[in-house]
Formats: C-alpha cells, structure tokens, sequence
C-alpha cells in the first residue's frame, strides 16, 4: 500500500452561476500531489487555474460556487468539512500565497503584528513569543533589518518585500502544503526568480508541498516537479516536468512551449504566438476545448472531448487531444 | 479569479452615451410606486381642488377636528378647515419652492463647478474658496439667516434655499469633471486641438449629466426637507399660506387628541422626499453603470 | 512617509504638481492660511448680512418706536451706522474676538452670555445624537454588508431609506406621540439641567438626540455598508482567511479599520448639518440650546444676537471639519503626511 497522497483532487467541478448562464470554471479536474512534491498548474487567465486553487484551499463563497467531485487532504474531505475543521486547516496546514502582495497585506496593521496573529494559531505561543517568531520569520525570507522592518506597513515595503512578508506568513505554522497564486506576476522580473527560489528552498526545508499556479512556462520549467497544463477548465497534459518538456503531447502545451521565446545560443526558431482568444466558458462547443485555436484540428476534434490517455512509455504522463504530436516540437515546426 | 469570469462584458469608454438603453435595469416596484406618486401628486394639486371644489382656507365650525368623510376626504384640522385641499395647497408650495431652487442652483452651480475643474489654478482657487466659505454656513441655518434678514416671501424663500443647495452643486460638478478630465478622450480632445468650450459642451457636459440629475433628486427632497423646518419654524411662506411645514407645527398641540392633523402632512411630505431619493438612487445606480460618473 | 528608504512607495501624493508646492502643502502651512482666510470671510459675510435688511437697520429693528428720534439715535448708535462700514466691521470683529458680541435689543442681556449659557445644550445633542447614530449604525452597516445582496441586506437598506427620507421634525413628532402622549414615559418638551437629576436631565434630551440622530444613522449605514463590502472583496480578507483567523476577529479587527476612513470623514461633515437641524429639534422640544435661540433672536428680530450666533455657528462648523480633516491623517496612516490638497471636493 503506497502511503496516502498529501492532496487528493478527484473529478473536481466548480460552477458559478452568472447573469449569462451558469460558467463552469473548472470542470472535472483530477490531480494528486505527493508530500514534499512541487506540482505547477498553467494555463492563460479564465483557465481555471486560479478557481482551482481557491476551490482547493476552500475559499470559495460556498453560497455562490456550486461545486462537485472531492478535495482530499492526507485522506480527509476539505469540501465537506465543517467552517471549524476547515479553518483547523487553514494556516496550520495549507496556506496560500497571492498574487497581488499589496492587496493582500492588511492596509494598516503593521507586517510583524500580521505575521505573529498567524504564529499565535499554533498552541501555547504567547503574544511575544509570537511577536518574536514574526521578526525570525521575516528574517529568514531574506528582509534585512527584521526588527525594525515588523514595525512598518505595507505600503512601507517594496513589492518583493511584500511577497516575501506574504511567504513568512504562510510558513508560520509550517504547513504542509503551500498552494501560490501566480506569486510573482505583480513582481518585477529581477525579483520574480529571488522569491520563487526562495521559497523552493523553504519549502524543501520545511518539507511542504507546493502548488504553484502561474501562466508563466518558465517558472514551470525550474520551479517544479510535476505540471498540469489547464485550458478552459479542464487538466489538458499533466506530466514529470522533465517529460513535459521533453515531449509536450498535447497540442495546446506545444502551442504554449513554442510562444516562449528561446534564448538559448544555437536555437534560431522565434515565438509563435497562439491565435485567437481564450474561450469564453459561457459558449463551449462539444469537441475538444482547445479546437477553435488549434492549428491542427480537423473535423473530429469539434465533436468529442478528447479522454485524458497515458503515453505509451510514461504512465505518469497524460494528455487529452485527438491528433497529439508524436515527434518533438522542432523537427515537426522544421517539417511544415 | 472568480471576478473574471462574472464581471460584465467591458464598455469600450468614451462612446457612452448611446446605446446603453438597452442594458437598463427594469424598474423596481418601489421605483415605480415613487413615480406614481409623484405623478399624481402634481395632477393631484392642480385638478383635485378643481374638481371637488376644495378650500385649503375656508372654516366650518360644525366640522372641526373631523375625521374622513365623504365631504372631508382626509378630515379637517382645528378650526375645520380640509386637511387634503390643504396638504395639496402645501404640495405646491413644497414642490414649486424645491424644485424651482434646486433647477436654479443647478444651472448656478453646475457650470461654475465645470470651470472651476476645466481652468484649474486661480479660478479654481477662487471658487474653490468661495464654496468653503458658503459652506460653512449649515445648510438650514443660511437659509434661515437669509429669509430672516431678506423677510419671508415665496422669492426669498427660494432665495435662500437655492444659496444653500448651489455649493454642492459647484462640488459635485468640479469633482466629476475633474474625473473625466483624466480619462483619455478629453485628453484626445485636447491634443486635437478643439477650443475649451467645445470640450466642455461636447465631452464634459454629456458625461456628467446623468450623475448631476441623479444629484438634483437628492437636493430637492433636501430642498423640501428645508422648506418643511422653515415653516415649522414659522420662517417660511407667510401666513395664510398652508404648507406641510406650518401644518405639522400647528398640529402639535392636538397630538393627544388629534394626531391625524399632524399624519396627514406628515405622510405627503415623507412620501414626497422619499420618492425623490429613491428615483435618486435609481439614477445614480444607472450612472455609474454606464461608467459615466465614476469617483466621488 | 519617509524617502530615505529607498524601498518605499508612495503613491499618496503623485499628483502633488511641484516640490515646493509640495512642501508647503504638507507642512501645512497652506492649510492653516486657507482656515484663516475662511474664517475671516465667514465674518464678513455675517457682519454684511445686516446690510441685506430693507432700509435703516436701525428703524426696522425698533419697529414702532422707530419715531422717538433719541431712540433711533441711540440705536444708530449701538449698531454703529453712524460710522463708515470699516470701522464698523473692525469694531465688530475686535469685539467679536474679545468676547465682545453686543447684546440683545429684547432681552438686554449680552449675547457672549446667551451664548455660552446655550451652547453646552447643543453640544451636549450633538454628541448624544452622534453617538447613537454611530452605535446603531455600525452594526446596521456591517450586518447589511455581510449579508451583502440577503434579505436582511435589504431589509435594513428598506427601513434606512425610510429614515433618511424623513425630515428629523418629524420622527421628533412621532417620537413625542409614541412615548411622550401615548406611553408616558418621557416629558413632550421642556430642558431638566444635570442638576435635576441624571435621569430627569438625559429624560429631557434623548428624544431629542434621538430626532437628530436619524439622518446621520442612515448615511452612516449607507456609507459604512458600501465600504465594508468593499473591504470583504479585498485579498487580504481572503489571506486572513487562508491563516485561519475566526471570521469573528476578521469582522471586528480585519474590516473594521480599513473600512472606517469614509464613516469618519462623514462623522465630521454631519457636525454641520447636525448644527443645523438643533435649530429645528430644539425649538420642537422647547430645549434652550443655541438652535432656539437662533430661532427666537430671529422671530424677535434681534439682529444682534442672530449675527453673533450665526457666526459661532458658523466658525466652531469649520473648526470641526478642520479637525476632522486632521484626524483623518491620525487615522490612516497612509495618508500622514501627505494630506492637504489632494482630497478635496
């Protein structure tokens, strides 16, 4: 018997009803991350990605999501736990990171008070043990001048800085699973890879599992272990990431590869960026989600969705598209 | 996030002003109740009295403190005189003094408040001052002070109310251009080359209009309230001019006794206010909607 | 906020258009000058209002007796239309701040006095009533706001836009019928100073407050429910949340802060307004603030006395709004510093 998985997610449907119909942000999504693991989701916005990742950290408003399938952490259901059992959850066991650090910090509290009330859900932490702890904290993710820099408020800290308060607070408790919401979009590129290696390396420290939800290829590629490619809703590819970039099957994951521009000396192939808009979930067709963009779609691939298949040779990698690409991306690109 | 997915289809700006009917709310039954009343209050005062021959003046001693019948609709007060023909004689007043004020500072005010955003600098300084000056005057007390020392007559009534409402008029106008002065087609307008009062009659007026109607409801029930305090304070239209105001004040001291002297103006003049702020919030809620009145 | 951290930034004051205009808004210097110059314009206005009077102030204020040619004399006198209208408003204003505002032509006593005896009075109603609108109002707005869109939302919003539509004398009437006529527990009309007692002096005043009162709890829950949803959609909601912190500490220590700036800027502009209507509610429940007095001095023709009140009315509004002004920068301290200009209309 393999040990359970930190996090279960098994046919996972989350819909949002709208003044235009009834949206389904993401539809019967299944993933499993193991302990310490480092699973990627992609996609473009309105993939689903960020739905997910509410829907999984259980933030949604239940009163307006309709939701279906199951949420599995260590074995236990999240979605049907009760508000009390899930804020146990929150913070001593899954924390979540967010995109936009300004937004997320508190306006006016100052950032160590904000950090050591996160400290203050573990047992037995007093008010200056906490307070303490938050200073420890900020200065293990790299704020300099800890003691001072507590006292300050968010609009006092740079963005980097920011994120980098946001990780102390979601790793107070040293929880086991860290679920982050395109961390560094709101960030400045020379600061993007500082704070993901960062918290690459609290996460290996601390042996928490990450989910990291981006839109960004590249921060894919060095940042974590598995990927799952999403679009319009659905898990398209999900692969070790060494496979998925070996040979990206599916043919939305090629088109996503093949728009990253490649600096490496010796490659001469530019971006192609991927035609068209993302799909408007309120008007889907039948056939595969990606089909209206695909540059390969041929007739069958408007009637069915694909199933997501295992690649012959790789277990772990699944795809769902009618025609995958079966040769790697350049020659196929050199052949057309 | 969620918000994408729900967030209504995005209006390309600066073509507003056209085609948005179609987006509209339909009305409320509380929008439409306050309409109605509205409504009927004007044909209400004008036709009523004509048609059962009322008398907001005439006496009937054999009929003092009565209650409704079929010759007192709505019964009569202290000295026998009708309740409804003088609660709609009262409408008139409440209704010519608060609209008429607030249409007169808002064609004071609404163009001051304009110049004051569009030239910035001195002008702006000066009626920017002007504004805080008259502004620290409570609105009821200015009107107050005013009829006082101008004596009370329908003019100087309407006055003194329209000094009191023209400030937030100048406000409102100055902080919606202000708004839009920022957004990009004024600023196109500009780079153009068109001349300031184009800019102003053609970009800034439009766009504002819907946000400035939506405030002239809120200052006439503001304007009525007003009237209402000065002729409970006997400060208002002189006598024997029956108002709300003067007929609540004389029904004070029947409460025990008589209430329905005091319920009867009581509930035209809330009705009244409260059909004027409901069609406000209608207004506005549309205005903001239509992206045209952001801020503020 | 300091510029010697080089990681900060501030984008309070972008719009600030020059350094130095910069430096003398936030200092402010600017400010204070621009308080001044309100408060002296106030004074000239006030002092000018007795020029509005149809003909020789001093023959409409003595009416009949207006014929005794040493009366009138002594009366042209007193208000000193025998000198140039400078000297007379300099002799005002001296006057006006040494204490000095003349006194009452009816009741001869000094309006200095008539105004310190009744302006204990209002101020006491106006923060009785500030009170009780803001007690009722905050849990009104918050509740409307969690339950943003719920019946109870709209159950509040319903009852409060009853209230804002109704002018404050007459929820007094209602108020004096219910509790005055019908039940009996409270007096109709009529001022008990502390003197007689704790509950016979609040007895006398809470209808009072209450009628004040009314306006302000309805824009309060109005302003305090928009902005406290506002608050609940930001992420910072969401990561307090995410740490676990009880949704009762996220709705009393989490919103409450962020959301309260609007409900105070609204707190001190109603100060004003709440001025305002003590002129009405006093004279409904025969209470001896400055309100009624105004009100009596100007039934009575005493155009001293409405002068001198009118301009105490009318300075302590703009101190108050002032000192809010500056509280707002206390508050929020993202704001210190940087205030002045930027946030006006």
């Amino acid at each position: 018997m393999p040990e359970t998985p930190l996090l279960q997610i098994e046919d996972l449907v989350v819909e949002f009803p709208t003044r235009g119909g009834l949206v389904r942000a993401v539809d019967g999504v299944s993933l499993t991350l193991g302990r310490g693991e480092r699973l990627g989701i992609v996609g473009e916005s309105g993939s689903g990605k960020s739905v997910l990742g509410r829907t999984v950290m259980g933030l949604n408003d239940r009163a307006r999501a309709r939701i279906s399938g199951r949420v599995l952490f260590e074995g236990k259901d999240v979605l049907g736990a009760s508000a009390q059992e899930r804020r146990e959850l929150w913070g001593r066991q899954i924390s979540m990171i967010f995109q936009d650090p300004l937004s997320a910090l508190h306006p006016i509290t100052p950032i160590g008070a904000q950090i050591a009330e996160a400290v203050r859900r573990l047992p037995d932490v007093d008010k200056a043990q906490a307070a303490e702890r938050a200073v420890e904290l900020l200065d293990m993710v790299g704020i300099p001048d800890a003691r001072r820099r507590a006292r300050q408020r968010a609009h006092e800290f740079s963005g980097g800085m920011r994120q980098r308060a946001l990780i102390a607070m979601a790793i107070a408790c040293k929880p086991k699973l860290i679920i982050a919401d395109e961390p560094t979009t709101a960030l400045d590129v020379t600061v993007q890879a500082k704070i993901l290696d960062l918290l690459d390396e609290l996460c290996t420290e601390l042996s928490i599992g990450s989910v990291l939800i981006t839109h960004d290829m590249g921060v894919v590629a060095q940042h974590t272990d598995r990927v799952a490619v999403m679009y319009g809703g659905q898990v398209v590819e999900t692969a070790p990431v060494a496979g998925l970039f070996a040979a990206p099957t599916m043919r939305y994951t090629r088109a996503l590869l093949a728009a990253i521009p490649q600096m490496a000396p010796g490659r001469r192939s530019l971006p192609v960026p991927i035609g068209g808009t993302p799909p408007n979930p309120l008007e889907r067709g039948a056939g595969c989600r990606f089909a209206p963009r695909c540059t390969f779609a041929e007739d069958d691939c408007h009637q069915a969705i694909p199933e997501l298949l295992a690649l012959a040779d790789a277990t772990d990698h699944r795809y769902r598209c009618w025609h995958p690409a079966a040769v790697p991306a350049e020659t196929e690109a050199g052949a057309r | 996030m969620t918000t994408e997915l729900t967030a209504p289809p995005a209006v390309p700006s600066g073509s507003r002003r056209r085609g948005r009917a179609s987006r509209r709310r339909s009305w409320t039954w509380m929008e439409i109740l306050s309409a109605t009343w509205l409504v009927l209050l004007v044909f209400g005062m004008f036709l009523l009295p004509l048609i059962l021959h009322l008398d907001a003046l005439e006496f009937d001693a054999k009929a003092r403190f009565a209650g409704p019948s079929a010759e007192y609709l709505l019964g009569t007060d202290n000295y026998g005189r009708d309740l409804l023909a003088r609660a709609l004689s009262g409408a008139k007043v409440s209704l010519f003094i608060g609209l008429g004020s607030t249409f007169l500072a808002l064609v004071i005010g609404v163009p001051i408040g304009t110049a004051a955003a569009y030239f910035g600098g001195w002008v702006d300084a000066v009626i920017s001052f002007v504004t805080d000056v008259i502004l620290g005057f409570p609105g009821l007390v200015l009107a107050l002070v005013l009829t006082a020392f101008l004596g009370a007559s329908k003019t100087n009534v309407m006055i003194a109310i329209t000094a009191q409402a023209i400030p937030a008029f100048v406000r409102m106008a100055r902080s919606q251009t202000l708004a839009l002065m920022n957004r990009d087609f004024v600023e196109a307008s500009k780079v153009l080359g068109t001349r300031p009062h184009s800019i102003i009659a053609r970009d800034l007026f439009p766009n504002i209009a819907d946000t400035i109607l939506a405030f002239a409801f809120v200052a006439a029930g503001r304007a009525i309230i007003i009237e209402g305090g000065l002729s409970f304070l006997g400060m208002g239209l002189p006598l024997p001019q029956p108002t709300w105001g003067v007929m609540i004040n004389e029904g004070r001291q029947y409460l025990n006794t008589d209430p329905h002297l005091i319920l009867v103006p009581s509930v035209f003049l809330m009705l009244s206010i409260l059909s004027f702020n409901v069609l406000a919030d209608r207004l506005r809620a549309d205005a903001t909607t239509d992206g045209g009145g952001k801020g503020a | 906020m300091n510029a010697t951290t080089r990681e900060t930034t501030a984008p309070v004051d972008r719009r600030a258009p020059a350094r130095w205009s910069r430096v003398l808004r936030s200092r402010g210097w600017l400010k204070l000058i621009r308080l001044l110059a309100v408060l002296f314009m106030i004074s000239v206005l006030t002092f000018l209002s007795l020029q509005l009077l149809p003909g020789d102030p001093a023959r409409v204020i003595l009416g009949d007796q207006a014929n005794d040619p040493a009366t009138l004399a002594a009366m042209r006198h007193e208000l000193g239309l025998d000198q140039g209208i400078l000297a007379r408003y300099l002799d005002w204003i001296g006057g006006a701040l040494s204490g000095d505002l003349g006194s009452s032509y009816v009741t001869k006593e000094t309006v200095s006095s008539m105004i310190s005896s009744r302006l204990p009075i209002t101020l006491e109603l106006v923060i009785l009533s500030q009170l009780i609108a803001l007690v009722l109002a905050i849990p009104a707005g918050i509740v409307a706001a969690i339950n943003k869109g719920r019946g109870a939302d709209h159950a509040i919003g319903l009852w409060v836009f009853g209230v804002l539509s109704t002018p404050n004398f007459v929820i007094g009437v209602i108020l004096i019928w219910i509790f005055a006529v019908t039940l009996g527990w409270l007096p109709a009309n009529g001022y008990q100073p502390w003197s007689e007692g704790v509950g016979a002096h609040l007895g006398s005043v809470i209808l009072a407050s209450i009628s004040l009162a009314a306006a302000p709890f309805a824009l309060y829950q109005r302003v305090l429910r928009a902005d406290y949803a506002e608050t609940l959609g930001r992420d910072f909601i969401d990561v307090a949340r995410a740490k676990g912190i009880s949704p009762l500490r996220i709705v009393f220590r989490h919103a409450i802060r962020p959301s309260i700036l609007g409900l105070l800027t609204v707190t001190g502009l109603t100060v004003g307004v709440l001025i305002g209507s003590t002129v009405v509610v006093e004279n409904l429940f025969g209470l001896p603030g400055l309100g009624a007095g105004l009100v009596s001095a100007v039934q009575n023709r005493d155009y001293i006395v409405v002068q001198g009140m009118t301009l105490v009315i009318a300075c302590s509004f703009v101190l108050i709004n002032t000192l809010v002004d500056f509280l707002y920068g206390v508050v929020d301290p993202r704001l210190r510093g940087a205030t002045a200009g930027n946030r006006e209309g």
